[in-house]
């Protein structure tokens, strides 16, 4: 663990007792060591724990996907450690009213990027130091080197497949899916509380892990994600079946910022959404600025 | 209570393919506005022989195309060349079920599940309080104990629903009442009643503690929804009942019925093999896991 | 005392001949883009035996993912009738299981075959071979041993195969069926062999499991389900690539006239699991769900079956999406005191 990284992990120690002991937050949600070393989400009650929040290179979770469960709420007001690209969806959650901002106490934490090697999508992160939070970790994030390949490089490989190609390639992923949902529940912007997938009048996708099935579950899924997924990784992250969501959420972003006017979901919480706002006065020639 | 002691290998040894009888609607019958009784028919005739069940025990019953949907058997066994069940619209298959007439056909998986102890029950005296369409799995021993009049003392039914028209098996209520053999104490809910309600007005929790039945020498077979039978235990209770001599019947979502889905299950028993019959003690034995 | 044997030089091949030749069709650990999944074989150098274990479990062979029950068209009046599903004619052996999987296996049996005999599992399980791996490498999620198990252990296995350092691999001969087949194919299966014993992983024994079952009698309410389900994601990842899960659902597809009755595997984690139709959920937290999970594995399938629905093989904790640890939740049992708590508090 380098020497920022110890930095900011006193930092968010200390933000996060004053803010227990203060009784501001009942609860923190921040990264911890589990039993073999990983590093997890935990959440912590007392100020006296707060020894156990860390921060390196492996704080992959987005915990922002806590904030719109049922049953988080006896436990807020509460503080959430935010890298950037939890801020973000943050922000989406707070537009789509999902969360009310008082209830969560954002800790804003420098990010230099996770995983070794760094993770395709810090390459690319454009909110290193998370705005608008109410604790601002002190600290510069480590700077990270101008990668050679372009960010939707891969993406553009896909798009120059033959359909049939692309089908093979794809079939392979897709027909392993087994319709655990990881993608889904680690997803910060899939919280509707009875999914498309679980509704049976009508019964919109088949709910069997067969190929075709688990074609309209995906396919279905990233739509509705389409202007609304921040690029977090999660959902590849936790993906037991190995299938590459990214590459289809990134398509999609590809999509958004060709066709709505470099549209990025959640760089702040008032740009409205393409394809969740309705506005006769958009021309939507112009799209969505 | 053990989970083995409850369990009644009724299935031993039994090949279970999940392939569904094939039955034809002979007659529906509209019971209230959401709720029908539909008599089935074997479309086999000598699987329609050969097919035998006790009080108590269910069936899935399935529309193709639609899934399966789980019903007590609320028809006697005593009653041969059909079996009956009492459906009240709510899901998927239940619409759908709503939706056949008399000639369609559908599926049926059963019998499954324990039953209840008429041998034990021989004898003695029964008192059967039932709620709503809580009424179906009662209606099934009713009339098993009905057909076997003189295997059992004094027959005491009290039945009571939220309102007339809520009242399900409307024609056998009269028939009951205009036994000999057979004491009825019918009621509907405060509120519930019509200008020419003759019976009693009150919930079924007070109505049985007002008519205060003998508990001596009786079995009680119970059976509503929960909020009636967490009124209803403490007064059969107070009568003198004893928990082992309480029975009802409970329901959960189930898939398989077999005791294999894993999704039946309240605790370490499974509705669909350890039950769905119950007596008040083991379910005070439950966890709080329904 | 079981019989031991060995198999000189390419044991994956002679193995895989030998079995092609009375028929099977061989499952075994196969890459699946970047997965390893049981899949059929007929090359041994395919077989991947270089991880710990198989991402996907063994019980997929036995209780696939998704399966037809059976077949249903409608006539021209809509009438429905039923086709009987297509029985499996083949044999399946399986060569490359780890022992956990195949000690699995001695669970799902009983499931499938207590009380009624589910002919779907039957007809792929009753004819098997099972020719398991031993481990001679193990990770930081093992913990077959807390279970009574072992790197190589034989419950559930016909064969059990130790790959050995010199080359060639020692055979213990565990049923039956294993028996016969060593018996039948003796140019493959030999007596004797000098040389080093096969390397056996050492998975220390973590926590004391007989602490389990007691607490979870008295404590059916309790803090720890809600510490635990807060982190949990509760999606079916554990579930689906646990070994020894077998929940599942049942439901019927339809297209135009004709359509099918499937079985899919299902979890308790998810939040409809138990949820009636009136809307009525009996297990409507995730604490409620979590409990049922651990009770269930470690209480309720004892009392029924006599063994634990779980053998120590960790995929759970490798596929956690939220970090969760089985080996670090038993331990904090283990470590609670047993007693019923004074004040029983309903959940």
């Amino acid at each position: 663990m380098s020497d920022t990284h110890t930095e900011i992990q006193s930092g968010v120690r200390a933000v996060a007792a004053r803010l227990l002991s203060e009784g501001r937050v009942k609860t923190v949600l921040g990264y911890a060591l589990g039993a073999l070393n990983e590093t997890v989400p935990c959440f912590i009650k007392r100020a006296e724990d707060t020894k156990r929040l860390v921060w390196n290179a492996r704080c992959f979770h987005n915990l922002a996907t806590y904030l719109p469960r049922e049953h988080m709420k006896k436990h807020f007001p509460m503080a959430v450690v935010v890298k950037g690209c939890d801020r973000r969806a943050v922000n989406m959650l707070l537009k789509e009213s999902m969360i009310t901002r008082e209830n969560v106490v954002l800790v804003g934490v420098p990010c230099g990027g996770m995983g070794e090697p760094l993770l395709h999508k810090c390459l690319y992160c454009e909110v290193r130091k998370p705005e608008d939070v109410d604790e601002a970790i002190p600290g510069e994030p480590a700077p990270i080197e101008t990668p050679r390949e372009g960010r939707f490089d891969s993406v553009t490989k896909l798009e120059q497949l033959e359909p049939d190609a692309l089908w093979e390639q794809w079939k392979g992923h897709v027909e392993r899916c087994i319709r655990c949902y990881a993608c889904r529940q680690a997803c910060p912007l899939c919280y509707c509380k009875r999914c498309i997938a679980e509704k049976t009048q009508p019964q919109w996708i088949e709910s069997s892990p067969h190929l075709r099935g688990n074609f309209a579950w995906n396919v279905v899924r990233a739509f509705h994600l389409f202007g609304r997924c921040v690029g977090c990784g999660e959902c590849e992250r936790v993906c037991p079946a190995g299938i590459p969501l990214g590459e289809i959420n990134s398509k999609l972003a590809k999509t958004v910022r060709e066709r709505f006017v470099n549209y990025q979901a959640g760089m702040d919480a008032v740009t409205p959404s393409p394809f969740t706002t309705y506005d006769l006065g958009i021309d939507n020639d112009e799209g969505i600025l | 209570m053990s989970v083995q002691s409850r369990v009644e290998p009724v299935g031993a040894g039994v090949t279970v393919d999940y392939r569904p009888y094939r039955m034809i609607v002979r007659k529906i019958t509209d019971e209230t506005a959401d709720t029908k009784t539909f008599r089935l028919e074997f479309a086999d005739e000598a699987e329609g022989s050969a097919f035998s069940f006790k009080a108590g025990q269910f069936g899935l019953y399935s529309i193709f195309g639609k899934g399966e949907a789980t019903f007590c058997v609320a028809s006697s066994p005593t009653r041969q060349g059909y079996i009956e069940c009492s459906v009240k619209r709510a899901g998927n298959v239940t619409v759908a079920l709503h939706q056949l007439n008399e000639g369609d056909v559908v599926g049926f998986r059963g019998p499954y599940g324990n039953c209840f102890p008429l041998e034990a029950m021989a004898g003695h005296n029964i008192l059967f309080v039932a709620g709503g369409i809580g009424m179906a799995p009662v209606r099934c021993v009713i009339w098993n104990v009905l057909d076997l009049r003189d295997q059992f003392k004094d027959i005491t039914i009290l039945y009571g629903a939220r309102s007339v028209n809520d009242l399900v098996y409307k024609h056998e209520l009269a028939e009951w009442r205009a036994r000999a053999d057979t004491h009825t104490i019918y009621t509907v809910d405060p509120g519930g009643e019509t200008p020419d309600w003759d019976g009693k007005v009150g919930f079924v929790p007070t109505v049985l503690k007002e008519s205060a039945p003998s508990s001596i020498d009786a079995f009680a077979v119970m059976c509503g929804p929960p909020v009636m039978i967490k009124f209803t235990l403490p007064v059969l209770l107070e009568l003198g009942f004893s928990k082992d001599r309480i029975y009802t019947t409970l329901e959960n979502r189930m898939k398989c019925g077999v005791g294999k889905c894993g999704r039946c299950n309240v605790g370490p028993w499974y509705v669909c093999k350890d039950g769905p019959v119950f007596t008040a003690a083991q379910i005070e034995d439950m966890p709080a896991d329904m | 005392m079981q019989e031991v044997k060995y198999i000189r030089d390419d044991w994956r091949q002679t193995c895989l001949d030998a079995l092609a030749g009375e028929g099977y069709v061989v499952l075994g650990p196969m890459r699946d883009g970047e997965k390893v999944r049981f899949r059929p074989c007929t090359t041994g150098s395919d077989l991947v035996l270089d991880q710990v274990n198989s991402d996907y479990p063994l019980k997929e062979a036995f209780l696939p993912k998704t399966e037809r029950l059976l077949a249903y068209t409608f006539g021209p009046g809509g009438e429905p009738a039923m086709t009987p599903p297509e029985v499996a004619t083949q044999k399946l052996a399986v060569l490359g299981c780890r022992p956990c999987d195949a000690a699995a296996l001695v669970g799902l049996d009983r499931v499938f075959n207590w009380d009624y005999e589910d002919a779907f599992y039957n007809q792929r399980r009753r004819e098997s071979l099972i020719l398991s791996v031993g481990c001679s490498t193990s990770d930081d999620r093992c913990f077959c041993t807390s279970l009574g198990l072992a790197p190589d252990a034989s419950e559930g296995s016909d064969l059990l195969i130790q790959p050995l350092p010199d080359g060639g691999a020692r055979v213990t001969v565990v049923s039956d069926k294993g028996r016969a087949f060593a018996a039948a194919h003796a140019d493959v299966f030999g007596p004797s062999s000098t040389g080093s014993p096969p390397t056996v992983a050492d998975v220390p024994v973590r926590l004391d499991i007989e602490m389990i079952k007691p607490w979870l009698d008295a404590h059916f309410a309790d803090d720890l389900w809600e510490d635990i389900s807060l982190q949990c994601l509760g999606c079916g990842a554990c579930s689906y690539q646990c070994p020894t899960c077998h929940c599942f659902d049942m439901v019927d597809e339809t297209h135009w006239q004709q359509g099918e009755r499937r079985r899919n595997h299902d979890c308790c984690s998810f939040s409809l699991f138990t949820r009636h139709t009136s809307g009525h959920n009996p297990r409507p937290t995730p604490a409620s769900r979590w409990r049922n999970r651990l009770m269930h594995k470690f209480r309720y399938f004892v009392e029924r079956f006599d063994r634990r629905a779980c053998v120590g093989c960790g995929r759970c904790m490798r596929v956690c999406g939220a970090g969760l640890s089985l080996i670090e939740i038993l331990k904090t049992v283990a470590a609670r005191p047993a007693e019923k708590p004074v004040q029983e508090v309903t959940a």
